[in-house]
């Protein structure tokens, strides 16, 4: 074959393939003793779903967002408020609750995409930090106090079990998407842009534009994410703690941790984000210490210290490395 | 007077520094010619204007009768460039970095990858297969674009600009930091271009290049347009040799 081709179908699914073995068949093995991991398994698919976004903005076209927990929080109090306060049904609250974060996406990112680095990373902070200020204040989305009685989306009854597949179903079907875009003339634009903005422009890629798109695309899955998190995985209670600063901070922990630029990494970033915890405890069970949960966040920020300093481009591009090595 | 290009009164003022001066000139279609002058003369200034960079500050400049308002309208109009100090997309691919001029962007359309979607994108890398045999750069198509030595990433840009299609190519000192040999091959390889019946524009210091290649010169010094015309002409020019040596003739 002379020319170059473009992806084949085998080597696009793979991954998505990989995934959707995975899902089939982890959330079996969680049975028992050990089935208290199946709402862990829940709440790292939700964040999964906001790191994929969050990794074609940030790690595929450059631009740092420092404001998605605002987002995320959108999203869960959208549909959170339509369906306590104005009594509308499931669905709709739900797509409601997926506009607002597309809207608000769009209109800040209107605002603020011509700024570049700190300033674009300083801007987003103060959003998503507005936003958490407005939901405490409100009296509509009951303040510090939250929001009862939320109505639950069922999906084959509403056992852990099922929660964790219909989770982990859309986090496929997001990924499928982010690698059909990453794999396209859509996805080399971002690359380009992160590479070099003016050169871009110079080529006929309206650069703007093109960053008010990602970021309206991160802000919906974000927004996603958080009506998952309000009709799905808590859906007695909605309050405004989760949707700090430091959530923010810990999206972007995951991007970069996973590997940016790069679909497995989201995934990866998300899992070693909300399992590490844990994994610490059990092996600190392991080895006879009851100790060990007092010391988890030290030696959690230890290791994605270690993990920077010995892969400083993430934890996915790192062991790929390391495999061709053996391989080769 | 063609209305293919034309400049007409150009300037442009960077606080009080007048970086370009009320340059006027046109091309005509299918030609080859240089902007050159001593350092500091407003070269690459009079380029970003015609690339629309930025705004002028005074006068026009036309493209087809049209006037240019920012790169990416400069590019759909036909007008690519390549920068004084390379620009390429050093993590991407060779081919990947000519692609990226290639368009259809779209989100949507990559979000259902329809077969027509993969076939287009299939017919796109073989063009631009094509434009990198046009530069000899064909056997680095997968390599990354700052895994390659430096004479090539100036084909590269070169190769990623012809990819656009574009009437005019606007080239910003395509010889700085290549040796004889790559120089040569660089005439070669602009004569070729013009041969398809681009027009070229170049800004160029090195004067061996400029004046064996092209057919016309303008010559600007300290944003004024000081001499225009063949290179035999524009050498004989005392005006030239001052600006360039100092003395009024060379």
């Amino acid at each position: 074959m002379k020319f170059p081709q473009p992806i084949s179908y085998t080597r696009l699914y793979r991954g998505p393939m990989i995934l959707l073995l995975a899902i089939i068949v982890l959330p079996l093995l969680a049975r028992g003793q050990y089935s208290y991991l199946l709402p862990l398994a829940q709440l790292c698919g939700i964040w999964a779903i906001v790191v994929l976004g969050l990794t074609l903005l940030m790690g595929f076209t450059g631009q740092v967002s420092l404001g998605h927990a605002g987002w995320f929080a959108l999203g869960a109090y959208g549909a959170g408020v339509a369906s306590s306060a104005y009594h509308v049904s499931l669905w709709p609250a739900m797509f409601i609750g997926i506009a607002a974060g597309g809207l608000l996406a769009f209109i800040a990112g209107v605002s603020i995409l011509r700024l570049k680095g700190h300033h674009l990373a300083l801007a987003t902070l103060c959003i998503g930090v507005i936003i958490y200020e407005v939901i405490t204040k409100m009296e509509i989305t009951g303040g510090a106090a939250g929001l009862n009685d939320l109505p639950q989306l069922h999906f084959f009854g509403d056992s852990d079990l099922s929660k964790v597949y219909l989770i982990w179903f859309i986090v496929l079907l997001v990924m499928i998407w982010a690698t059909h875009l990453t794999e396209s003339p859509a996805g080399r634009a971002l690359r380009a842009i992160h590479g070099d903005e003016d050169a871009a422009e110079s080529l006929g890629i309206s650069v703007f534009s093109v960053k008010v798109k990602v970021f309206v695309a991160s802000g919906i899955l974000a927004s996603l994410a958080g009506v998952l998190y309000a009709f799905v995985y808590t859906p007695s209670y909605l309050g405004p703690e989760p949707f700090t600063l430091i959530f923010s901070v810990l999206l972007v922990t995951m991007v970069v941790i996973g590997g940016m630029g790069n679909i497995w990494g989201a995934l990866a970033g998300a899992a070693v984000l909300t399992g590490m915890n844990e994994v610490i405890r059990l092996v600190g069970e392991r080895l006879g210490s009851t100790q060990m949960s007092k010391y988890e966040e030290l030696i959690s920020g230890l290791i994605l210290v270690l993990i920077m300093i010995f892969s400083n481009d993430g934890l996915i591009p790192g062991l790929r490395r390391i495999f061709q090595r053996k391989r080769s | 007077m063609t209305d293919f290009l034309i400049v007409e009164n150009a300037g442009k003022h960077f606080g009080g520094l007048r970086a370009v001066d009320d340059v006027s000139f046109s091309l005509e279609e299918g030609s080859l010619s240089a902007v050159i002058g001593p350092n500091g003369a407003g070269k690459t200034t009079m380029f970003n204007l015609i690339a629309g960079v930025f705004p002028l500050t005074s006068g026009h400049v036309r493209f087809l009768r049209k006037t240019i308002r920012n790169p990416n309208g400069a590019c759909r109009m036909g007008i690519a460039r390549t920068f004084q100090n390379v620009r390429l997309f050093k993590d991407m691919t060779v081919l990947d970095n000519v692609l990226v001029g290639m368009g259809d962007t779209g989100f949507l359309k990559a979000s259902v990858r329809l077969p027509k979607f993969v076939d287009a994108e299939r017919l796109r890398m073989k063009r631009a297969y094509y434009v990198l045999e046009e530069v000899g750069l064909e056997k680095f198509a997968n390599t990354r674009a700052a895994d390659i030595p430096f004479g090539h990433q100036r084909l590269l840009e070169i190769a990623r600009s012809l990819a656009l299609k574009p009437r005019i190519l606007l080239l910003d000192e395509p010889a700085a930091g290549l040796n004889r040999t790559e120089t040569t091959s660089l005439a070669g390889l602009i004569r070729k271009i013009r041969g398809q019946g681009i027009t070229i524009l170049l800004v160029e210091h090195d004067m061996h290049l400029v004046m064996n290649l092209v057919d016309r010169v303008i010559v600007l010094d300290q944003g004024k347009k000081i001499a225009e015309g063949t290179p035999a002409e524009v050498r004989a020019n005392p005006r030239v040799c001052e600006a360039y040596l100092g003395t009024p003739t060379c």
